[in-house]
């Protein structure tokens, strides 16, 4: 999980959670019957979606999946998917701000504090920085990003524990150690020295 | 007493919970670790609608749908006090299905402490919503 990557799921939070209040406020208090059969309440349901604002509220819905896509394509899911449980910061300050709906706050906030930290800690179980996140966890990615012309080092692989990150730390040690001799040689050299 | 769990609506609960969880890991298999962004945001959106075309990608998304409208059959049946401590199930589940089906390394000290705390978070606040609202009489 990158910095750019938090801030993208935070921007599907807002436009989920920006959605579910237009949402409510679009469908009003008036309750959508849902007796009788499944189809009959999905009519009803499909019908409570076609007020104005409903509409633009399942349009901020969808701008938020396309994102919530993004984000997916880059971070593992089972970091990604505990992290959106942060939209209950949200959706429970908009329900209480725009909604005007009555929140029992001693309940909520221990409720955001215990759910802070168990974000807290999904992040820290998330692999360090600096390695490609998207790839992470999974074998397959591994041999893709393994370079050309060199076999995948299956033995890292085991000790490290890392599928992907093996392969893309490999490259970066090489770029490091080739810098780190060439500053060597300039500073043999005595230029920067 | 309205709003109790019956055995059908524990039934709609776990319908819902499973189909969005299987819903996110299709959605997860079908995009891969292709990167979708970078560029200008008409690229990034293009390589988006692409990816949506994948089988699996548009699969993931109709359960998604689906799931949604068991959620809304759900909460017309059960009261937040009793639903969203159930909703928080399907973080386990999400976090168990990417160890397993898509082979995700799961630092599971952590995944669990930090899912413990999350469902207990979203307990909590399921508990005070539901209180507010029987205070109105609602």
């Amino acid at each position: 999980m990158t910095l750019s990557s938090f801030g993208l799921l935070w921007l599907t939070l807002i436009c989920v959670s920006t959605g579910q209040i237009l949402l409510k406020l679009g469908v009003g208090t008036e309750k959508i019957p849902v007796g009788g059969s499944i189809f009959k309440t999905l009519g009803n349901i499909m019908g409570a979606m076609l007020r104005p604002k409903a509409v633009v509220g399942f349009g901020f819905y969808v701008v938020g999946t396309f994102i919530w896509l993004l984000i997916l394509s880059r971070v593992p899911l089972s970091i990604a998917f505990p992290m959106f449980s942060m939209s209950y910061f949200l959706v429970v300050i908009l329900s209480a701000t725009v909604l005007k709906e009555r929140v029992d706050w001693r309940f909520a906030i221990i409720g955001l504090i215990l759910i802070s930290v168990g974000v807290t800690c999904i992040g820290l179980s998330s692999p360090k920085a600096g390695n490609r996140e998207q790839g992470i966890g999974n074998r397959r990615e591994f041999y893709h990003e393994s370079p050309k012309g060199r076999k995948p080092e299956i033995g890292i692989r085991k000790k490290t524990g890392y599928a992907a990150g093996t392969a893309v730390r490999t490259k970066l040690s090489i770029t490091t150690e080739l810098s780190s001799r060439s500053m060597w040689l300039r500073r043999a050299v005595g230029r920067d020295a | 007493m309205q709003g109790n769990l019956t055995p059908k609506s524990f039934g709609l609960i776990w319908i819902a919970i499973s189909l969005g969880s299987f819903g996110q890991i299709l959605l997860k298999l079908g995009l891969g670790h292709k990167d979708l962004g970078g560029g200008s945001i008409v690229a990034t959106l293009t390589r988006i609608l692409t990816a949506m075309a994948n089988p699996y990608v548009l699969g993931g998304l109709a359960l998604y749908v689906i799931s949604t409208f068991f959620w809304i059959l759900v909460l017309s049946r059960v009261r937040l006090s009793v639903a969203y401590p159930l909703i928080s199930m399907s973080y386990f589940l999400v976090v168990v299905l990417s160890a397993l089906v898509l082979h995700e390394r799961v630092n599971w000290l952590y995944a669990i402490a930090g899912l413990a705390f999350i469902s207990g978070g979203v307990s909590f606040i399921g508990l005070g919503l539901g209180r507010a609202r029987e205070r109105e009489g609602k």
